[in-house]
């Protein structure tokens, strides 16, 4: 017997890593530039600082100025891999332990808050409002409404289908949407991270922005 | 620049850039670039535009958005499907002149946003792909346009400056012989198997110290017949840029040297040290030091020493985006400016936070843009207040003069100078 909901799944989570591909061919088809200058720092460094210390808030001042906004985002993520993973167990019909779920469930519900807050704060800022087009509203609300149905499938208040429905519904959406960004990211960073390396910038030991005066 | 000239850049026209025109200027870079963002708007803040004017347009992700739109409207692109493309909302958004004007005179290219963007969209090489779009539309602003291609005749023509130059170098020299006391002192040219070549800006300012300099630090030193400046990477255009490139390094070829020591200039020392190998697809033949490099290292090799006490009033220094965000000097300033001044305040953010001086990318040489370039000052112009500094350290052309003019414009009460300037005045091993 098929199980229909999980097989629509599997169909709307193979047309998202059909996108995903996409996206990554869009990035792969195009030449990269090459740096033969002799750096002044090293590259490698610079990737994993730009992974690590500089995603710290305070590395940034645009976490420091808005760090509300950076606690958003960090916490929206958070609730979105918390959803990924009670997505797989459900797939693979395992049943997490208590604190487990307790913990993933937390993580949603901060996650749908985050994600609702995000929501509406584009929708009454003006300026927000003005660089936005309709999927920075409709990623968003899938993405809270995957996050939602997996809080409630972990705490036992929303079946195994509606969960389902929700992760298809986003999936068939995803390629899409700006969630391309989680390929892009990777790049993006990497090779500012790279580049700031190699110039010798992250490493050095004043490299960072320091109220004194002498 | 002529009304004419000006009116290319502010009357709208329907043109959009053919696909070919579009497709060269993309790499993966950009492409990353154009698909990462996700409109967080926490860029905008760190943009002097905007902290100056607090606008939706001076966003960079607006600016963004602009290129994004061009992009999503190449016809016959496999990944339209995926980049479905959004309908512009009025004329100037599609025109070609609305993304020349932003690419050219609403962003100086500083980076700034590149660093604070927690994605690490990099808007600044967004501005770039403009603004090569724009160049090779024939959109760019003329008076860059003019600059690139006369100092790339000035390489292809150097037998009819060549005597002119001797002239004034001579001249130069011997009011310096007079100024300093000193009969030994000289300004080599074409000098073969110098160490170095020194690589300079138009202006006295910007030889006669470095000249000093390198004179009382016995260096073994010779001028370079060019000038440092490329105007065809502020028009973010390759060939040209190459070619101006390409003067430097046959000089340099020629002579023998073991480095080039470029002057006072953020952009120039960014192009030779690190975009050239880019596009030579090689690392030079040489070394290529900024001379803020050389003199950090002979003040502390004691090549050269320095007396703190002959700079007694308050210095505070200016980062150059070129200089340190993007080219990475941010220490080596500091370690020259604590030797050579008493009195030695930081601005406020400072190194790879710095606020752009709102001059730089070829602003200062559009007459046209002055208003919005005094305005995007501002936020400088504040820091700098801030300090209660005398004297403002630019190791940039291109920001002391937008220093100088911030400087009136907001009542400073500073002097603007550059490094080597400080360094002189302070030197104690004299011959």
């Amino acid at each position: 017997m098929i199980d229909v909901p999980l097989t629509i799944l599997i169909v709307s989570l193979t047309v998202a890593l059909l996108g995903v591909g996409v996206w990554i061919f869009q990035l792969l088809s195009r030449n990269s530039v090459c740096d033969p200058s002799p750096g002044k720092g090293s590259d490698k460094l610079g990737v994993l600082y730009a992974f690590t210390l500089g995603m710290l808030p305070w590395k940034k001042e645009s976490a420091r100025l808005h760090w509300l906004v950076y606690l958003r985002g960090i916490s929206f993520h958070a609730g979105i891999f918390a959803g990924i993973l009670v997505l797989i167990l459900s797939i693979f019909n395992v049943t997490s332990h208590n604190v487990l779920s307790l913990v993933l469930s937390v993580l949603m519900w901060i996650g749908v808050i985050s994600g609702v807050a995000a929501i509406v704060s584009r929708a009454v800022d003006p300026k927000l409002r003005g660089i936005s087009n309709p999927d920075d509203y409709v990623s968003p609300a899938l993405i809270t409404l995957f996050i939602l149905s997996g809080a409630l499938h972990v705490i036992g208040l929303l079946g195994t289908v509606y969960f389902y429905v929700a992760t298809s519904v986003l999936c068939l959406y995803l390629p899409w949407s700006k969630v391309r960004h989680c390929v892009y990211f990777f790049f993006s960073r990497g090779k500012i991270g790279a580049m700031m390396g190699h110039r010798g910038l992250l490493m050095t030991p004043g490299g960072h922005s320091r109220k004194e005066t002498r | 620049m002529s009304r004419d000239n000006l009116t290319t850049l502010t009357t709208e026209s329907p043109a959009v850039p053919t696909p070919e025109i579009l497709d060269k200027q993309l790499t993966r870079e950009t492409v990353a670039a154009l698909g990462g963002c996700v409109r967080c708007g926490l860029c905008a803040d760190s943009c002097h535009y905007y902290v100056a004017q607090p606008q939706l347009q001076n966003m960079p992700v607006y600016r963004g958005e602009a290129v994004r739109k061009l992009y999503r409207e190449i016809p016959g692109r496999a990944n339209r499907l995926f980049h479905k493309p959004a309908k512009a909302k009025s004329s100037e958004e599609r025109s070609i002149d609305s993304l020349t004007d932003m690419a050219f005179g609403t962003c100086t290219l500083c980076r700034r946003c590149t660093v604070n963007c927690p994605v690490g969209v990099d808007t600044a090489s967004l501005m770039r792909t403009a603004r090569s779009i724009a160049t090779a539309m024939g959109k760019a602003p003329e008076i860059l346009v003019q600059l690139a291609d006369s100092a790339i005749s000035r390489g292809e023509n150097i037998e009819l400056y060549r005597d002119l130059l001797l002239e004034q170098l001579k001249d130069l020299e011997t009011e310096t012989c007079k100024k300093i006391n000193d009969p030994t002192f000289s300004i080599p040219v074409g000098k073969k198997g110098a160490d170095m070549l020194f690589v300079g800006l138009s202006g006295e300012h910007s030889i006669v110290p470095p000249a000093i300099l390198f004179h009382y630090a016995k260096a073994n030193w010779t001028f370079s017949m060019f000038e440092a400046s490329n105007y065809g990477s502020f028009l973010a255009d390759t060939d040209r840029s190459k070619k101006i490139t390409q003067r430097i390094i046959d000089e340099a070829k020629e002579l023998g040297v073991k480095e080039v020591v470029i002057g006072e200039c953020g952009h120039a020392y960014t192009v030779l040290r690190w975009e050239a190998p880019k596009w030579f697809k090689e690392s030079l033949p040489f070394r290529v030091r900024s001379l803020i490099e050389v003199l950090s290292e002979w003040v502390q090799n004691g090549r050269l020493i320095l007396d703190p006490d002959a700079n007694p009033e308050p210095v505070t220094y200016h980062d150059s985006c070129n200089l340190g965000r993007i080219g990475g000097l941010l220490e080596e300033p500091r370690l020259v400016l604590r030797a050579a001044v008493k009195d030695f305040r930081e601005l406020y953010p400072n190194r790879e936070e710095s606020y752009c001086c709102g001059g730089g990318s070829g602003m200062v040489a559009v007459s046209e843009w002055e208003g919005r370039r005094m305005q995007a000052g501002m936020p400088k112009a504040k820091q700098i207040k801030a300090t209660s500094a005398k004297i403002v350290v630019a190791s940039c052309d291109n920001c002391r003069i937008q220093l100088t003019e911030l400087n009136e414009r907001y009542n400073l009460g500073i002097k603007v100078t550059g490094l080597a300037d400080l360094v002189v005045n302070a030197i104690v091993n004299k011959r």
